[in-house]
């Protein structure tokens, strides 16, 4: 069964007063357990909205969102949505609750009403996870913007929920701090088991994930294997996105009348089609 | 020469337990003309170098006795520089300008540093236009639109007109494209290369490689609050080694270019620019 359907959603912000804007048009798809979507559109594309309708921050205009078979619409369940889908937003400064760290990881699950045996597991599980054990005590407003989105990531895992959407989780972030970050999602993702919906700007980001959605203007207009998706760069391009280097620059050559083989998507697969040449 | 810097350090909270030397004995030149970059992890000292060359971070006697500081012919070591004049002649874009946007109409945002220069209004309209006109926006389109209803991208060339209104001699860049969609990048990155014409003299800090490679001419590695080195950036981007112990990335198309060198394939390792990738390839 899926964890999350999403069926002929519309949202529209403002709806009715004179400054209405659609931000999302007839959306469906479903996400499976465990599956690595990369959610991919340029601004304005109605991205984040999505991620805040998943797990019920906004409730759909028109159709209809359920996580792990409960409406998002349904009120008396919204602790059972969210605890399910954890979302990690783009700037780790606004998503500090506490001021020291444990505190900052305990405080969804104190809202779930959890006993302190079970809290405190789960931070120590959640601090492990993203590869900070040694910080339990400290302060957040000392940390690196990696680390502190670690963190964010952390109280969201503490939650444990079954599907994470990380909107733009690491834009904000350094090289080194996006390293971490994405290597920690992985990580995760192969030890738990966990759904990651992942919204990002950068091309070679998406190509990790199993599965790309590109929304241009609230439409839906690309659900496939990055294979397809992040090779067509024509197509990209006319939605103001870009493909990963290799896929580029093959692109470029094939139009310059070289003769490569396939959809190329990594550096290696470039260099094979080159060196068969 | 428009910035003069010699060993200048700079410490943060003195005397106490989160004592942290910031800059630790800086000496560079920028030269007029330069399209600088400052590169460097976080932390690194990048951002406390750059609030100096406007004095937001003022040169601290205590731990500065043989420093010079010197911006745009203003000493900021003195007692008391002139700092009026030199915030006219230095124009800062933060990080995130967009966050700075205050007014209700884009005219009123954009004039503002204008007026407070004490400009008369006919000049300030003017320099108003010339401003919106040279980061690609249309003024009758956007004059009197709330700057908050703009795009991402078109907030930030507003937030930047805010500053170019100013006609600053040096402009300093930190991280312009961050945060933005790929065409907003591009966009934003187009705009860099045309303001090169109105102000001669830039000075970027960026995380992204790709844009140092593509804009400097000349770029300043720090580290640990000094500055490790001084190179163009097809000498730096050689040097994998040096990029990486500093926790920086090579540009995407010199490490695709490295990679498919070790593959066997006739590609020089100091290629930064996908265009140059595509002809060697081609040449084959």
């Amino acid at each position: 069964m899926s964890i999350i359907s999403v069926k002929n959603v519309s949202y529209i912000y403002n709806e009715g007063l004179e400054d209405e804007v659609t931000a999302l048009t007839d959306l469906s798809f479903e996400v499976e357990e465990g599956e690595f979507i990369a959610l991919i559109g340029s601004n304005g594309s109605g991205k984040s909205t999505l991620a805040r309708l998943l797990n019920g921050l906004f409730l759909p205009s028109d159709g209809k969102i359920t996580v792990n078979g409960i409406p998002t619409v349904d009120k008396k369940r919204k602790f059972d949505v969210r605890s399910t889908v954890g979302v990690v937003f783009q700037n780790p400064d606004n998503q500090m609750v506490a001021t020291i760290i444990e505190d900052d990881l305990a405080f969804g699950p104190e809202n779930l009403g959890l006993p302190s045996e079970e809290i405190n597991r789960r931070v120590d599980w959640a601090l492990d996870c993203v590869g900070m054990n040694g910080y339990r005590k400290k302060t957040p407003t000392r940390l690196s913007g990696g680390q502190k989105q670690r963190i964010a990531i952390a109280g969201v895992l503490a939650l444990m929920p079954k599907v994470l959407v990380l909107d733009e989780a690491t834009a904000m972030l350094d090289p080194r701090g996006k390293k971490e970050v994405m290597d920690t999602i992985e990580r995760i993702r192969e030890k738990e088991g966990m759904a990651v919906i992942m919204i990002t700007h950068f091309p070679e980001e998406a190509a990790r994930a199993d599965r790309i959605i590109a929304l241009h203007r609230g439409h839906k207009v690309i659900d496939e294997h990055p294979r397809t998706a992040l090779t067509d760069v024509d197509r990209l391009r006319a939605y103001g996105l870009d493909a990963p280097l290799p896929a580029r620059v093959a692109h470029t050559l094939k139009t310059r009348g070289v003769n490569l083989d396939g959809n190329i998507l990594s550096a290696d697969e470039l260099a094979e089609a080159l060196c068969r040449l | 020469m428009s910035v003069i810097i010699k060993n200048l350090s700079y410490v943060y909270s003195p005397r106490s337990p989160y004592e942290t030397r910031a800059l630790d004995g800086i000496s560079l030149e920028i030269n007029d003309g330069d399209f600088f970059g400052i590169i460097g992890h976080t932390g690194s000292g990048k951002s406390t170098l750059i609030n100096h060359l406007n004095a937001l971070a003022r040169v601290q006697k205590k731990y500065n006795e043989n420093a010079t500081l010197e911006v745009c012919g203003i000493d900021l070591t003195a007692k008391k520089p002139n700092l009026k004049l030199l915030r006219e002649k230095v124009g800062m874009v933060f990080q995130y300008p967009e966050y700075q946007l205050f007014a209700d109409t884009v005219k009123a945002d954009v004039g503002y540093g204008a007026k407070n220069l004490g400009l008369d209004k006919e000049e300030i309209e003017i320099r108003v236009r010339d401003a919106i006109a040279k980061v690609g926006l249309n003024y009758d389109e956007v004059a009197e639109r709330s700057p908050f209803e703009l795009s991402g991208g078109q907030k930030r060339r507003v937030a930047i007109a805010g500053v170019i209104v100013m006609r600053p001699e040096l402009l300093i860049l930190d991280e312009p494209t961050a945060g933005l969609d790929p065409r907003g990048k591009k966009e934003i990155l187009d705009l860099v290369h045309s303001l090169k014409q109105t102000c001669p003299t830039i000075v970027m800090v960026s995380h992204n490689m790709d844009e140092v490679a593509d804009c400097c001419n000349r770029v300043a590695v720090l580290g640990g609050g000094k500055v490790t080195g001084i190179y163009a950036p097809q000498e730096l981007f050689a040097h994998r080694e040096l990029i990486n112990s500093l926790g920086l990335e090579l540009p995407t198309v010199t490490e695709l270019a490295q990679y498919l060198a070790q593959r066997g394939l006739p590609v020089s390792p100091s290629v930064i620019r996908e265009e140059e990738l595509v002809e060697a390839l081609l040449k084959r």
